[in-house]
């Protein structure tokens, strides 16, 4: 299997603190790699050292088989495209010059290019029009700084929150857009998001990100089948439940809840039962419901889930 | 290299910015001789001249080049502005992101400041002195007499300039901030001016102590590597002694080496949000 994308241990240290901690992340040729994390878990420090715009003070990556340390990773970026938070354009400049100066750095002459890429993003209509980059709403900012990540026809694209600031109609396009260059083009993308069920239309893999550190790794089908179950057992003791499904189902997701012990995912709900009476705790009641991306998420980094 | 070189001097031409300076440029080489001629209508030439005070186009067009008042004073500082957009913007990331080596960027950002550093200051000079031979001489002696004189003063000037450039660079990578580097470069501004003031006061009071050996040599070696205060010795004769001349080279070179390597340090390890 050919990555585009390895890090192997990455850290990144603000102030003594690390913001990222030994992250390993694997993105395929061809993925759709959603990375999720909450606000300050480390998801654009993540995005900034594999862009070099930060220095990683641990642990290395290798870019299209390239790693971090070689001099040649500077060159390996000439296949990478990325927007890193928020668009980076000449605000003092109209749509097409902020893409005729990409397209210069580039090494693109060909202004067929410029248009067609106008065009791809939904910006067409803005090809002779003078009016500066810095009276765009949010969203034709966005639909912008995608279209100069697209422009030199990277093999990776990176897009930090990509639908921030898109209206619903945006939010669809550039889903489609995602998709279709995913598949026409065999482009690779690594997309942060919040949006946790719009990440879910796309992404074919996910890396769940927590305070700095990379907690799972896992594929769209693993997370479907995953997904499916939530068992949530009371009983007269969740220090003792926990303990017990700790060595009877290592790797399970388990966390103490409102509702009780919260068990993400399929299990062998009669056999666990059996043993928890064999181990003498008093069950007090069990649910199950089926879950979402979210609280997968929730599940995961600890967070509760919240029910009306 | 080239790509990037094409597009940062591209994009200073775009910003409105740099057509300010040149509207700058124009102002200030037709008002600078036009009070010039307003004031030494009213004197007596003759006497003046014999004061040593006396105006030509040659101190009209070397004046022009000083750092420290009008037109070299303000130029530096909006291209600082200028430049400095490139991290307000956020648009060095999408050089970094697109496989340009660090080094390139500066060397790209220093060349552009060079160039128009140069060329809008060398505008603003030769303007001042078309419209400041209208009203004056070019010098006592004729423009032939000191076209040698003349080619290495601006040679010298030029160096200046491209000293100023690595400074502006160096606070604008240091920075990433314009209004920070604007303030520092003006706070670089003040101290050597009021150096070079000191200097010559200092040089003064020494004429009544004439038994300290020491101060004098310092005096002259600060003089000497105050690049700022170069007004003060560059264009006003008709003649460079060796020493003088090798100063005038030396300093600005080194300084320029230190500031650009410095700087390709700075932006190589630099952290850009």
């Amino acid at each position: 299997m050919e990555y585009v994308l390895q890090t192997h241990g990455l850290t990144k240290k603000y102030k003594n603190r690390p913001a990222v901690d030994r992250a390993d992340i694997n993105v395929r040729r061809g993925d759709i790699y959603g990375f999720v994390g909450e606000n300050g878990s480390g998801k654009t420090t993540v995005i900034r050292l594999i862009s070099g715009l930060i220095f990683p003070d641990g642990g290395d990556f290798e870019l299209f088989g390239v790693n971090s340390r070689s001099g040649g990773i500077v060159r390996a970026r000439k296949k990478l495209g990325a927007i890193v938070e928020t668009p980076s354009i000449y605000r003092n400049m109209s749509a097409y010059d902020n893409l005729k100066m990409q397209a210069g750095l580039l090494g693109i002459s060909d202004d067929s290019r410029i248009r067609a890429t106008l065009e791809t993003v939904g910006l067409g209509e803005l090809e002779n029009d003078k009016k500066r980059a810095g009276n765009f709403s949010l969203g034709m900012r966005q639909r912008l700084g995608i279209a100069m990540a697209l422009l030199g026809e990277p093999e990776l694209l990176i897009l930090d929150e990509p639908m921030n600031g898109l209206d619903p109609a945006g939010i669809v396009e550039i889903r489609e857009l995602i998709l279709k260059l995913n598949r026409e083009k065999g482009m690779s993308f690594l997309i942060s998001s919040h949006i946790l069920t719009e990440l879910s239309l796309v992404a074919t893999k996910y890396g769940i990100i927590s305070h700095g550190h990379v907690i799972r790794e896992i594929t769209a089908e693993e997370l479907h089948a995953e997904c499916g179950r939530l068992t949530f057992i009371r009983t007269d003791s969740d220090e003792k439940l926990l303990s017990l499904l700790s060595r009877e189902l290592p790797g399970v997701p388990a966390a103490p809840d409102a509702r009780g012990v919260k068990i993400s995912g399929e299990i062998d709900l009669d056999g666990l039962l059996r043993r928890i009476i064999a181990e003498d705790i008093h069950i007090q009641s069990v649910n199950c419901t089926d879950m979402g991306f979210e609280e997968y998420y929730l599940s995961l980094v600890g967070g509760g889930v919240k029910r009306g | 290299m080239a790509k990037l070189l094409k597009c940062d001097l591209l994009r200073v031409i775009k910003d409105r910015l740099f057509w300010v300076v040149c509207i700058l440029a124009a102002v200030f080489a037709l008002i600078t001789p036009l009070l010039y001629a307003a004031i030494y209508s009213g004197i007596d030439a003759v006497a003046l001249e014999l004061m040593g005070l006396g105006m030509d186009g040659k101190t009209i067009f070397f004046s022009a080049f000083s750092l420290s008042n009008n037109f070299g004073l303000i130029v530096p500082v909006l291209l600082a502005i200028i430049l400095c957009k490139d991290f307000s913007y956020g648009t060095v990331r999408n050089k970094i992101i697109c496989g340009c080596s660090r080094v390139k960027i500066f060397a790209s950002m220093y060349l552009t400041c060079a160039v128009f550093l140069v060329g809008t200051v060398l505008l603003n000079a030769l303007a001042s002195l078309g419209v400041g031979l209208i009203f004056f001489p070019y010098s006592s002696q004729g423009f032939g007499a000191e076209a040698g004189y003349f080619f290495a003063s601006l040679g010298l000037e030029l160096l200046v300039l491209l000293f100023v450039s690595a400074l502006v660079c160096f606070l604008c990578v240091w920075a990433k901030n314009a209004g920070l580097a604007v303030v520092l470069y003006a706070a670089a501004v003040l101290v050597f001016t009021m150096v070079t003031s000191i200097l010559m006061v200092g040089e003064l009071a020494l004429g009544f102590a004439p038994e300290n050996e020491i101060l004098p040599k310092v005096f002259e070696f600060v003089r000497n590597i105050n690049v700022f205060g170069y007004s003060t010795v560059i264009g006003t004769g008709t003649e460079y002694s060796a020493k003088t001349a090798l100063w005038c080279v030396l300093s600005p070179a080194v300084g320029t080496a230190a500031l650009l390597g410095l700087g390709a340090l700075v932006f190589g390890k630099k952290d850009i949000k």
